[in-house]
């Protein structure tokens, strides 16, 4: 076998064009997955980490109703599920507007320096500012010193050290000072912390003595501490469990990308190694007429795959290093989106990575090599040396049976993701082995036209390989195509939704509305304020609880529904009309949200049960109504039945409806500047908010989509290099029978047009099966939002036009290199 | 009255590499070709015979020197010149077809009337008398792989003629095939010309090409060693 190794490697260099091609192939396969994984893999650990440093490691918080009292703490630690706990002063500041600056909002995190230890998640270079400035020895001793990121002081105009501050807490105002402290990741939350030690934070906040929570970590098998009246015991911030969820989905979506990526490679693979044996077929006959067997030919053939692939793997994990530190903003600006600034992350590369993706990339070579090298192996020798032998098509039932496989995955309703995700691959599987065979039918009757014809038979001839560079475009196309009419049918809907709820003029929200915690409310004065506003004519509230049940967790609100009953602004989807609704709601019923009635199975009628404070309550169910603002159950109450039941829990956002007339920009600006703890924005800013995120949280996915049809792009314009090497003595014979240069380029256009537009054709009513898939099933399932696939057909008119460009200027390639030398040479090339 | 000259080289030279690697494939040769010619050009393998060829299908262009060919000098000719050149006044027959493997015969034929321009319908016509010429009426509508390489080649040499060329160059076009149709391929090749007014230069290592040729040029290294009638 070596010799048969020796001879073929041999070959491979004396044709280097030809192997730097199949290098290609595998190594910007190879690339995509590493880029994808380590760009995630940073943004979401990084990402992660931010959460740590803001929220600690407290596994919960400890709230009362009133501050608590330091002389908790000797019981906590006493209780035996409590591993770790230290008091918190928390609470919102300000510092005043200056000339050179606007106010800024700021929030004091007072931490006890001796307990605080496992809860901080600091990076090692600010350990070691700590240790060396002395830093939270100095906590203790200066009461008026207080530690901020660099980018904080320089945002607020202040040197690194002992800059004097005017910090605004309640209604009181003092002057500190602070230092610097980088590398905890303060910088990150929203607003700026600003950590000092618990005494100096009560000295602000003016709480004496008395602490907003205790942060604890907790022994999950054990049983949660005794609680005392009022107390109440809460997972550290919504934002931690999301940042879970988060996690989950990112991984998810990276996953299917990921896979798909490894489909695409593995198709360019297979096309590299289909070509290599095609070539070589005179050579691999000599060595079967010499004596060597199928099986030593077979085995030397996919040794020699192997080694092109870890040698083009090599070269892939470089450059998806590369490429990750490209893609990492992008994850990093979806996650700032969603859950605040997070600063794109450093990519580092690991061994286990490398090492993996090496084996994908050896392995997929080696797997698609298989079929070539076995076809070559068992081809009789006379017949291969003839050369005259086609490449083998994908069996004609497999795409049927991958459908099959699909259609049964699709039946299953446990799964959400998982199983419906399998399904999308084998779909697109299926469409990329049915490629040559629908190629072939296309073909059946070529043309009279005479360069469309020769086009035709030059693509006729090579299906195995033409056929699986279509597929293998067709795959991210019908995947681009589907995610464009998922996520343009979402955000039709979610506009349509935004328009039609966002029925007041103003919208108040506490400034750190992401972070808060329950305790976070908006005060009665800034309501009355609103409420006594010339301009305002009424003020609509909004009270909001969690609560867990048995079910999950649920989140309940409480309003008047003042923007409701004046603009009628509520997509009922079950239960009858609005006003009927309405009185049910005054009544005492509820009003569930579309994923809650989902993942219940509720409907209008249906009881619910609530943990209200003094026990379970039943409510009836009035109707259910069209809600993409939260993916859990929500379901909302009149005002009056909200306290009925959970007590007065306090405002957690308020809309103003303003009289005929004013303008909305004039009473938010002065709402703001009278408060400027809090967050006010117009009808119209906040759906330009709304929309701003939902583009956002879909940007990373179009740019993981654009690589992976820029991959298979790369697959078009080395099935047309293959296409152009194995037959460019043709050419040459075209060329020596007076056909011109531009006939020449106008029948490699026609052959990549042919490719472009059959992919095309099949990755068009593929993509909206597919979009289907994730808007009946998927989204469903997942999240219980229901709403109609609506295709814009400009933009995937656009997106096909954009791929079919491309692939033509893929076809230019063969061109340029066909007049770069004379016909002599094109005609050598057969010899 | 003395026949017309189709062709003609003077002190042509083609160099291949440069500088030490430098190859002469061709070395100062001055050839004259007339109307009705039958000229095998012979040689040793390497001693410039298919860049000769080339050169006066001005598939190549030459390093130094003159090729002028049916009054038309080959030197500084464009992409389209050229082009318009070899399909209206050249003929090639390869030693191993070249046809398009998914066009018909006729189509095969047809294609140099194709890219002079001519109508689909007139091309097919001509390329049909052509075929019939050739004795194969009845294979028009056979592709490539259906034919032997008897049929084959013949159907070369009709897509050869179909433009009326007036010099037919021919790379080893027995080459591929056995005795008795490389024969007769090459009494069909000297028929057709003759009765054309082609001049037709052949490059061969076949006596047989030699012994039925009008003229035999031989050369050697790159170098013109002889030009006369050939030895019978």
């Amino acid at each position: 076998m070596r010799v048969v190794l020796r001879a073929l490697l041999a070959d491979a260099r004396g044709h280097k064009l030809q192997t730097l091609v199949t290098l290609l192939g595998v190594a910007v396969g190879v690339a995509v997955i590493v880029a994808i994984h380590l760009a995630s893999e940073a943004s979401l650990e990084h990402f992660r980490g931010t959460f740590d440093s803001v929220a600690g490691r407290a596994t919960h918080e400890l709230n009362g109703a009133a501050p608590l009292s330091t002389e908790r703490l000797p019981e906590l630690l006493r209780e035996p599920g409590v591993i770790a706990a230290q008091p918190v002063v928390s609470r919102l500041a300000v510092a005043p507007a200056r000339a050179d600056r606007p106010a800024r909002a700021l929030r004091v995190l007072g931490l006890d320096p001796f307990l605080a230890a496992p809860f901080l998640e600091f990076s090692s270079a600010a350990r070691a500012q700590i240790g060396s400035a002395r830093l939270f020895e100095r906590l203790l001793l200066e009461h008026d010193l207080l530690l901020a990121p660099g980018e904080v002081l320089a945002d607020l105009g202040l040197p690194d050290e002992g800059g004097a501050l005017d910090l605004r807490v309640g209604s009181t105002t003092r002057r500190v000072r602070l230092a610097r402290l980088d590398g905890s990741g303060l910088a990150r939350s929203d607003p700026p912390v600003l950590l000092t030690d618990l005494a100096t934070a009560q000295q602000l906040a003016g709480l004496d003595t008395g602490l907003t929570r205790y942060d604890l970590i907790l022994d999950p098998d054990a049983p949660p501490p005794q609680l005392a009246a009022g107390e109440r015991l809460a997972r550290p911030a919504r934002r931690g469990e999301r940042a879970d969820s988060m996690t989950a989905a990112f991984r998810t979506n990276l996953l299917c990308l990921g896979f798909l990526a490894v489909l695409v490679g593995a198709f360019l693979a297979f096309n590299m190694a289909q070509f290599a044996v095609t070539r070589r077929r005179a050579m691999l006959g000599r060595l079967r007429c010499l004596g060597c067997s199928a099986k030593a030919l077979q085995r030397a053939v996919l040794v020699e795959a192997a080694l092109l692939g870890l040698a083009g793997s090599v070269f892939g994990v470089a450059l998806g290093r590369a490429l990750a530190g490209t893609l990492v903003g992008d994850v990093a600006r979806t996650v700032s989106t969603l859950y605040g600034r997070v600063d794109p992350p450093g990519v580092s590369l690991d061994a286990l990575t490398a090492t993996a993706a090496l084996l994908v990339g050896v392995g997929a070579t080696v797997a698609a090599s298989w079929g070539p090298a076995r076809s070559a192996a068992r081809t009789p020798p006379v017949l291969v040396a003839g050369g005259v032998v086609r490449d083998p098509l994908p069996h004609r039932a497999l795409a049927p049976l991958l459908c099959v496989f699909a259609a049964l995955l699709l039946c299953v309703p446990q799964s959400a993701v998982v199983l419906p995700s399998i399904a999308v691959l084998a779909i697109l599987l299926a469409t990329a082995t049915a490629m040559p065979h629908l190629l072939r039918r296309l073909l059946e009757h070529p043309p009279r036209q005479l360069v469309a014809a020769l086009a035709a038979g030059r693509l006729e001839r090579s299906l195995a390989r033409t056929g699986a560079a279509a597929g293998a475009l067709a795959m991210p196309l019908a995947m681009t195509v589907a995610l464009l009419v998922m996520v343009g049918s979402f955000r039709g809907e979610v506009v349509a939704w935004a328009e039609a709820v966002l029925g007041g003029d103003l919208y108040v929200q506490p400034l750190e509305q992401e972070l808060a915690a329950e305790s976070l409310r908006l005060s009665p004065a800034l309501l009355d304020a609103m409420a006594a506003h010339p301009q305002v004519e009424t003020v609509d509230t909004l009270r909001l609880i969690e609560r867990a049940t048995d079910s999950g967790e649920l989140l309940i609100g409480g309003s008047e529904l003042e923007a409701v009953r004046r603009r009628g602004t509520m997509r009922v989807l079950q239960g009858g009309p609005l006003s009927d609704v309405l009185t049910a709601l005054d009544a005492g019923a509820a009003l569930i949200s579309e994923p809650l009635a989902q993942r219940r199975g509720l409907a209008p009628g249906d009881s619910l049960r609530l943990p209200g404070r003094d026990g379970e309550r039943e409510l009836t169910v009035a109707a259910v109504f069209q809600d993409f603002s939260f993916d859990r159950g929500y379901v909302l109450l009149a005002a009056r039945t909200h306290i009925e039941l959970f007590g007065e829990t306090g405002v957690r956002n308020a809309a103003a409806l303003l009289r005929p007339g004013a303008d909305p920009e004039v009473v938010r600006d002065a709402l703001m500047a009278a408060h400027p703890e809090v967050l006010v924005r117009t009808v119209a800013k906040l759906r330009d908010d709304v929309l701003r995120a939902f583009n956002d949280t879909f940007a990373i996915t179009y740019v993981l989509q654009g690589i992976s049809t820029a991959l298979a792009l790369v697959g078009i314009l080395t099935a047309l290099l293959c296409l152009h090497l194995e037959r460019r003595h043709e050419l040459g014979v075209l060329r020596a029978l007076g056909a011109r240069t531009r006939a020449i380029g106008g029948l490699l256009l026609v052959e990549a047009g042919a490719l472009m537009f059959v992919a095309e054709l099949v990755a068009l009513p593929v993509g909206l099966g597919l979009a289907w898939i994730l808007v009946a099933v998927v989204n469903t399932r997942s999240f219980g939002w229901s709403f109609p696939m609506a295709i814009d057909f400009g933009a995937v008119s656009g997106l096909l036009g954009m791929a079919l460009v491309a692939g033509l200027l893929a076809g230019l390639v063969p061109w340029l290199l066909t007049r770069r030398g004379t016909i002599s040479q094109l005609l050598e090339t057969r010899r | 009255m003395s026949p017309r000259r189709v062709a003609r080289c003077a002190s042509l030279r083609k160099v291949y590499g440069s500088g030490d690697t430098a190859v002469a494939a061709l070395d100062g040769v001055d050839v004259e070709l007339f109307a009705g010619e039958f000229v095998a050009l012979t040689g040793p393998s390497g001693s410039g015979k298919s860049t000769l060829l080339h050169l006066l299908g001005a598939m190549d262009t030459p390093s130094e020197g003159l090729i002028e060919v049916d009054g038309q000098s080959l030197t500084g000719l464009d992409d389209e010149a050229a082009s318009r050149f070899r399909c209206e006044r050249l003929g090639f027959v390869f030693q191993f077809f070249h046809l398009m493997p998914s066009l018909s015969a006729w189509e095969n034929v047809a294609l140099p009337a194709r890219f002079a321009g001519a109508e689909r319908a007139e091309s097919e016509a001509r390329s049909r008398e052509g075929l019939a010429r050739v004795g194969l009426p009845a294979l028009a509508e056979r592709f490539p792989d259906q034919m032997s390489g008897g049929q084959q080649q013949r159907v070369a040499i009709a897509r050869a003629l179909i433009n009326d060329p007036a010099l037919v160059l021919a790379d080893e076009p027995t080459g591929n095939l056995d005795h008795v149709a490389g024969a007769e391929v090459l009494e069909l090749l000297a028929e057709l010309g003759a009765e054309r007014g082609s001049a037709v230069l052949v490059a061969t290592h076949d006596p047989a090409v030699t012994a039925a040729a009008t003229r035999a040029i031989r050369l050697v290294d790159g170098k013109l060693d002889t030009d006369d009638e050939p030895a019978r």
